[in-house]
């Protein structure tokens, strides 16, 4: 190949448009021609240099909390969203058997000691997963709050008739209540609280747990109390039973600080 | 309050869960394109939120998994240049370089100025220039600045911009060939303004081929 060939692809092979077997033939050329090296590295270079010089900028705080709530409002009729337009939700039933239904957490845990073969529920089982990747979900996405904090009972008294279970915020250790807004996990209608925890942000996510599934094999028992306890992604998550609620605190926190937080669980009977 | 909720009330907080999980993510993306697309920052506020909103309003239809960075690109783009068109039919913005029709500006370049003249050194002049390489940029026509800013600034594929722009392959290349050689000559006056940079006038390089020229080429052995 000759300069003048190769210099025709010069940027399309510096923007990585030539698959394998393309590049290696113009690597070639470039492996015994410095001056072509030369020129693809100044135009690597130029490239990168732009590209570093163009992105610091990212959206102000302002505007993504006006995008957010926009797209988050309950008024649906101010986005003009049509039901045939939306994604279908599918609605599946849970299979009964060889299966721990988690409103029944206490009895099936201690049944999961000693008959595991029945109870176990596999990891990767994608019945138990939706629950920890939605709180993670959750957590992750740091949604706008619609109620604020730190006094637990106005953010208790906010969800009142919002949701069909009883709201008791427990009192976590060094952790100060945010606030706190509506959610849903599965196709159910979840509280969602945050906290900040020495710096760091914990969510805790009510729901009626019945019929949902834990992984069988991640229950440990801390203070008397079961609890899953899950990692995934970098995050903790921990799924507590309280009063004929689910409890789901995640954060991105060790198994252990998370146990210690969890210690210190003690919502209101 | 029922213990759950109606069908469209999941649906709707599925969808909303989806587009914070996929749309969401490329904000910052969008808003660092719009910056140098508007040329000024509420400009490009209202872009995004323009094209954030209709992304959200038409989310049902997209393919979830699918490149979700492209639509919104495409959303965005299809939006400025709607929005650029129907201020020009007002006469709201004055006479510049963009309004002038495309062949007009479609000048070649005469000088290669990137290649040995910033050499090693270009990573301290953007540096040290910043402000100057934006400004430089936002004086590229239109329609070679979102090319450039799509390939360059987002590392899309030409395939990518072609649909996004909506402009065959073909025309990708020679605009985003053209794009970078006028913002390589303006920094390039600039930095010899600045002495910076020694002036040397040079050949004009290579036109960029066609990917399918190549691969005839190729097969032709």
């Amino acid at each position: 190949m000759k300069c003048e060939n190769f210099l025709q692809f010069i940027d399309a092979y510096v923007d990585s448009e030539f698959d394998d077997l393309e590049s290696d033939e113009l690597e070639m050329h470039l492996s015994a021609c410095p001056s072509c090296r030369e020129k693809v590295d100044n135009q690597t270079n130029w490239k990168r240099n732009l590209k570093e010089c163009l992105s610091e900028e990212s959206v102000p705080t302002d505007l993504r909390a006006s995008i957010l709530s926009q797209i988050m409002r309950s008024d649906e009729s101010a986005l003009d969203i049509h039901p045939e337009k939306v994604i279908p939700f599918q609605k599946k039933g849970f299979p009964k058997s060889a299966i721990v239904a988690f409103s029944f957490a206490a009895v099936a845990l201690l049944s999961f000691y000693t008959i595991p073969k029945i109870v176990t529920v596999a990891p990767a089982s994608s019945d138990t997963q939706p629950v920890i990747e939605q709180a993670i979900d959750w957590h992750r996405g740091n949604f706008p709050i619609e109620v604020t904090g730190p006094e637990s009972q106005r953010v208790e008294s906010w969800f009142g008739d919002k949701v069909a279970f009883p709201i008791h915020l427990p009192a976590f250790e060094d952790a100060n209540l945010l606030g706190g807004r509506l959610a849903n996990l599965k196709e159910r209608r979840a509280a969602y609280v945050t906290y900040d925890l020495n710096g760091k942000r914990l969510s805790l996510m009510l729901f009626n747990g019945e019929g949902l599934l834990v992984p069988a094999n991640n229950i440990k028992h801390i203070e008397g109390r079961d609890i899953a306890m899950v990692q995934r992604d970098g995050y903790t998550v921990a799924l507590v039973q309280n009063g004929g609620v689910t409890y789901a605190i995640t954060s991105d926190i060790s198994e252990k600080d998370m146990i210690k937080v969890v210690s210190s669980f003690s919502a209101k009977k | 309050m029922k213990a759950q909720m109606n069908m469209e009330e999941i649906a709707r907080l599925e969808l909303e869960r989806a587009f914070l999980r996929e749309a969401v993510p490329h904000m910052d993306a969008l808003y660092a394109t719009a910056l140098r697309l508007t040329k000024n920052k509420g400009n490009a506020e209202d872009l995004v939120q323009e094209a954030m909103l209709k992304a959200f309003r038409y989310f049902g239809k997209y393919q979830q998994g699918t490149n979700c960075k492209a639509w919104l690109f495409k959303i965005m783009t299809n939006t400025f240049i709607n929005n650029y068109r129907k201020a020009k039919k007002r006469k709201e913005v004055s006479i510049d370089e963009d309004s002038k029709p495309l062949e007009e500006r479609a000048v070649a370049v005469e000088r290669d100025p990137m290649q040995e003249k910033f050499g090693d050194q270009d990573t301290m002049f953007f540096k040290l220039f910043g402000d100057e390489v934006k400004k430089a940029l936002e004086e590229v026509p239109v329609d070679f600045r979102i090319v450039v800013l799509l390939a360059d600034l987002q590392d899309f594929a030409y395939k990518e911009i072609a649909e996004i722009v909506d402009v065959p392959i073909g025309t990708v290349m020679s605009r985003l060939y053209r794009g970078r050689k006028i913002l390589q000559t303006k920094l390039t006056s600039y930095a010899e303004e600045q002495g910076y940079i020694d002036p040397k006038v040079e050949d004009s390089s290579n036109q960029p081929t066609s990917l399918d020229a190549y691969r005839t080429r190729r097969m032709q052995g």
